[in-house]
């Protein structure tokens, strides 16, 4: 990479430094209890090589974390294929406006179709415009479903 | 049961996007009251390393490309994009310029700049849509009269 970001799974070695940017993530989707601990146990189970998924960190030319997706693999029971779920994109605030997530989209798209998954898919809030804009560059296949949860 | 876009990288040299510059160029050609173009290859640095060339198709057939230069630099270049008057309306060109710049930004560009002309109102309205703004000329083309950039996102 020769100008900005350098993307690619998360080491070992980086976890540490990327829990502040998960907590970061959870706070701006309104987590109270934010849990380094309980965050550190989580997210190993998606250091690569993983059966669960991935984390991919966006790196500037000091190795400093900007952004993160993590990557959840994931199934279509109607279509009966693989698909890979990005349930996580985070840039950190001093990093936007740079394509970092930009381009951490087009990093997790390139891991899906490495995979042989079927497509990329994600979810963001409703008055996420910011958000909305960048995926609408991206797409015109918006789902309909809603979703559920049920307390367990 | 909507067609089916899809979108590919492709050579600078691919006969489908060779055919849909010279269309390009030829619209282009109409619009200054120049005559028509030479049969034409595509515009330079659109191949890899440092660009890009994409072409849209809708279930199959092609209806659009774009490229992308200067990959290595701060700032890329988008380059030749060009929807047929039949597949416009649909959004294509707007998520084609979204996946040029997803290639910008993968290769380390923090923006991405073009330069087009005033009297192509449909690609000028979708710059400004996609957050464009006016800059100076940084190129002097003399094919040219309204420059844009944008931070990507």
């Amino acid at each position: 990479m020769i100008a900005g970001v350098d993307i690619g799974p998360v080491r070992e070695e980086e976890l540490e430094a990327l829990l502040p940017l998960i907590a970061a993530y959870q706070r701006f989707y309104e987590v109270d209890d934010v849990d380094a601990d309980r965050n550190r146990a989580f997210f190993r189970r998606f250091l690569a090589p993983s059966e669960d998924g991935m984390l991919l960190a966006a790196r500037d030319g000091s190795g400093a974390i900007l952004g993160y997706a993590c990557l959840y693999w994931h199934f279509s029971s109607t279509q009966a294929v693989e698909t890979v779920l990005m349930n996580d994109l985070f840039v950190t605030p001093e990093a936007r406006g740079g394509g970092v997530g930009r381009a951490l989209i087009g990093a997790s798209a390139t891991v899906a179709s490495e995979r042989g998954a079927a497509w990329l898919e994600w979810a963001t809030a409703p008055d996420n415009h910011t958000a909305q804009r960048l995926y609408d560059s991206l797409t015109s296949e918006k789902s309909t479903w809603l979703e559920y949860e049920l307390p367990v | 049961m909507s067609a089916a876009e899809a979108y590919e990288e492709v050579a600078p040299d691919d006969r489908r996007a060779v055919a849909l510059h010279r269309d390009y160029m030829q619209a282009v050609a109409e619009i200054l009251g120049l005559p028509g173009p030479e049969p034409t290859v595509v515009s330079a640095g659109l191949g890899p390393p440092r660009g890009a060339l994409l072409l849209a198709t809708l279930d199959g057939a092609p209806v659009a490309i774009g490229g992308v230069r200067d990959l290595a630099g701060p700032v890329a270049e988008i380059k030749s994009m060009y929807v047929t008057p039949a597949a416009r309306g649909r959004g294509i060109g707007r998520r084609l310029l979204g996946r040029l710049e997803v290639l910008a930004a993968a290769g380390g560009c923090q923006a991405t700049r073009l330069d087009t002309l005033a009297a192509l109102e449909e690609a000028v309205a979708l710059y400004e849509s996609a957050g464009y703004e006016r800059v100076s000329d940084y190129n002097g083309s003399p094919h040219a009269d309204l420059w844009f950039e944008r931070r990507l996102d």
